[in-house]
């Protein structure tokens, strides 16, 4: 019962504001907050000390849903050491934006319907965290992808942010189709092996007892098929086009959904089903590369962008980018570990974003500097998540980003170069965010320290990406597999280079902002491809415009020509001829039907006639 | 000579085609009423040599029904005609065409 209450209270929450305290938008925010603080507690007593001294035993309920002959489908929770840690990193997270929101929103519109959402969202990202089987997990899949267009579109009235949401809503639907491929695929597959079914632990336990390979393309072909859809959740390349754009959301949906749960549901799907993804190298192999191109892709990107949020967009997708890595590298322990530190210190980063923008309506980092002294709290904790992210001893970032490097340094040196430049580059990135916003010349008119509200969740995020380097990696590697074995040699080289782009963003953009310029203005090339986004969002535009348009205009002109003039309007017309031509045999003259009638009266008699003479 | 039966059916037949045919045919509502009396005494006719070959009278008896209704059929048919022609000054079957479909 208590596992059923952690994953429908927020939904119970959604559906009590949405019905009855929309008009009260204190009693609404509180609804979801108690809802949150209930489902936290509720998980912390299902087995927390448990957690912790490492022995939680795996917990399953389900209720038959649909059962078929050759296949039954359940609905059910699956609660293992890896569902319940992220169970409690969503809780924890859900929770402090749940606070920090009560103040950020203050004053909408539309108060409690943005509660409400929040709520919903809740709810769908913890049925795909509990989900036992494949289709229960698609089906909360696709309502994040909802309450994630929902949010997006909160402010639905600014054309952009309508916009974005569909964006959004579109490209993770391309890779849905992917994944449902995938899902049915494994169904006609799981028929084939007996096991007749998609929960994930008789998947899991008949693949583990299997011995024959002989089903191991089309295991690869499912388990890209999957993978289509974390490309499309976790906005790998190269659908990551939406989430840069989400960021038209308000900060603190963007800190939650589009930073530290629900694009890292894809990472958690790879964790969850890795089974599968480990009956195939090469699967993985594929996996590892993309994960590593979109880190250096995206970081490569964040380097020039001006609006805070969007510099925050592309670090997610780089640091996804090396959770997927990670995983393709193997290690599904470790991809989880980045996981919750980055859900941690990226949820901190947009928090602070967050207080910058709402105490100073602006997040065109241009025009933002020297906020430091007027929001010193905020400006601390925001170094502390730039810190953490950029890998510096001893934030969290560092502990999960040097296991993900000494991963690659043993499996694949390309690799290892990739994942070692993009620390790089994170660390010049963020650096150059801190200094554009807090730092620097200052030409923010307005702006001082949020109340409360706002300040105690980012403090608990702080102290969340301060420790949670020490106790996770145990928690995660005990329950995925063995954690890699510490390296020296790693560890110093990440650490120099997190020196390096932090020393060298505060020269650039502290002390000789004239040399950036002159930089721009020398590679305006590079420059423009960067800030262009690599033309990607442009070529989308090419082939929708010049090939899915024209294709779907074909697609039309044949409708309506072929089947609607030819096929349809042709049986129609034939009827109509038939039954014109019908038509005269009722000519309303008595005399023609006693006509008719005799006719057939003596056509009887004379078939009869012939049979009795016969 | 004697006439037997055959002789009198296919005089009943005759005069029974004969009224089909004037039903068919004729566009006057008058005619047509007198083709079905036509058709109505063929009948009667087969009935009655029937009757008297068979040694039975129920087929007279059924020809006197046959003329007792022949008779009201013709009363309200010829008033039927009355009423036709008051309203539309005309008695041809083409002309009564108002509950067409």
């Amino acid at each position: 019962m208590t596992e059923w209450l952690i994953l429908f209270l927020p939904f119970f929450a959604a559906v009590i504001i949405a019905l009855g305290t929309q008009r009260y938008a204190k009693l609404s925010a509180a609804v979801a907050l108690t809802s949150i603080i209930a489902s936290l507690i509720l998980t912390c007593r299902l087995g927390l000390p448990e957690l912790f001294e490492g022995h939680f035993s795996t917990i399953e309920k389900s209720l038959s849903w649909i059962t078929l002959p050759g296949l039954s489908f359940e609905f059910g929770l699956l609660i293992n050491t890896l569902s319940f840690a992220m169970l409690l990193i969503v809780l924890v997270v859900a929770l402090c934006i749940f606070y920090y929101s009560v103040e950020y929103m203050e004053g909408e519109k539309g108060f409690a319907r943005y509660f409400a959402y929040l709520a919903f969202f809740t709810f769908s990202m913890l049925g795909i965290v509990l989900s036992n089987n494949f289709l229960q997990l698609f089906i909360f899949w696709e309502l994040v992808g909802v309450s994630s267009y929902l949010l997006i579109g909160f402010w639905y009235e600014k054309h952009s942010a309508a916009d974005a949401g569909k964006k959004a809503f579109l490209t993770n639907r391309i890779g849905d189709y992917g994944f449902i491929l995938g899902i049915i695929l494994l169904w006609t597959l799981s028929s084939t092996w007996q096991v007749e079914t998609l929960n994930f632990l008789h998947l899991a336990n008949y693949l583990a007892g299997a011995h024959s390979h002989s089903h191991e393309t089309l295991l690869t072909v499912i388990s890209l098929l999957i993978f289509c859809g974390v490309i499309g959740k976790s906005a790998q390349f190269p659908l990551h086009v939406w989430l840069p754009d989400a960021m038209e959301g308000p900060t603190p949906v963007s800190a939650l959904i589009h930073a530290a749960t629900m694009v890292a549901a894809g990472v958690y799907l790879l964790a969850r089903v890795f089974f599968l993804f480990h009956q195939s190298p090469l699967a993985l192999e594929m996996i590892a590369y993309l994960g590593g191109f979109t880190a250096i892709f995206a970081a490569t990107q964040a380097l020039v962008q001006t609006d805070l949020k969007r510099v925050l967009a592309y670090s997610t997708l780089s640091q996804l980018g090396y959770m997927v890595l990670a995983i393709g590298l193997g290690s599904a322990g470790i991809a989880m570990f980045h996981l919750t530190t980055h859900a941690f210190f990226k949820a901190l980063l947009f928090l602070g974003a967050g207080s910058v923008i709402h105490m100073t309506h602006e997040q065109d980092m241009t025009r933002l500097g020297n906020l430091s002294q007027r929001m010193p709290i905020t400006t601390g904790l925001f170094i502390v998540g730039a810190l953490a992210l950029s890998g510096f001893f001893p934030f969290s970032g560092f502990w999960s980003k040097d296991e993900i490097l000494v991963l690659a340094l043993h499996q694949n040196s390309w690799l290892y170069v990739i994942a070692m430049l993009t620390a790089f580059l994170t660390a010049v990135y963020i650096t150059r965010a801190v200094i554009l916003t807090f730092f620097g010349s200052s030409q923010a008119e307005h702006g001082h320290e949020p109340k409360q509200w706002m300040l105690i969740p980012m403090i608990l995020l702080a102290i969340l990406s301060l420790v949670s380097g020490f106790r996770v990696p145990e928690i995660m590697h005990q329950s995925l597999d063995h954690p890699v074995h510490w390296n020296w040699q790693v560890a110093i080289v990440s650490t120099l280079m997190t020196l390096c782009g932090i020393a060298l963003s505060v020269w650039l953009y502290q002390f000789q902002p004239q040399i950036v310029v002159k930089i721009r203005g020398k590679f305006s090339g590079i420059y423009q491809i960067l800030n262009r986004r690599y033309y990607m969002d442009d070529f989308y535009d090419w082939v929708i415009q010049k090939i899915q348009a024209p294709f779907s205009r074909t697609c039309s002109a044949f409708e309506s020509h072929v089947v609607v003039q030819g096929l349809v309007n042709s049986t129609a017309r034939l009827t109509g001829a038939c039954g014109h031509w019908l038509r005269k045999m009722q000519t309303g003259r008595l005399q023609n039907y006693v006509t008719v009638f005799f006719a057939g009266v003596v056509l009887i008699i004379y078939c009869l006639m012939a049979r009795v003479i016969s | 000579m004697t006439l037997s039966l055959e002789n009198y059916l296919i005089v009943s037949g005759m005069l029974f085609a004969i009224g089909a045919l004037g039903v068919m045919t004729r566009r006057n509502l008058i005619m047509i009423l007198l083709s079905i009396e036509i058709m109505l005494n063929a009948v009667n006719l087969s009935f009655v040599a029937f009757s008297s070959y068979g040694d039975n009278v129920t087929g007279q008896v059924s020809a006197l029904f046959v003329i007792a209704i022949a008779a009201c059929e013709v009363a309200i048919g010829l008033a039927i005609a009355v009423l036709v022609f008051q309203s539309q000054r005309t008695i041809s079957t083409d002309a009564v065409s108002r509950l067409k479909g």
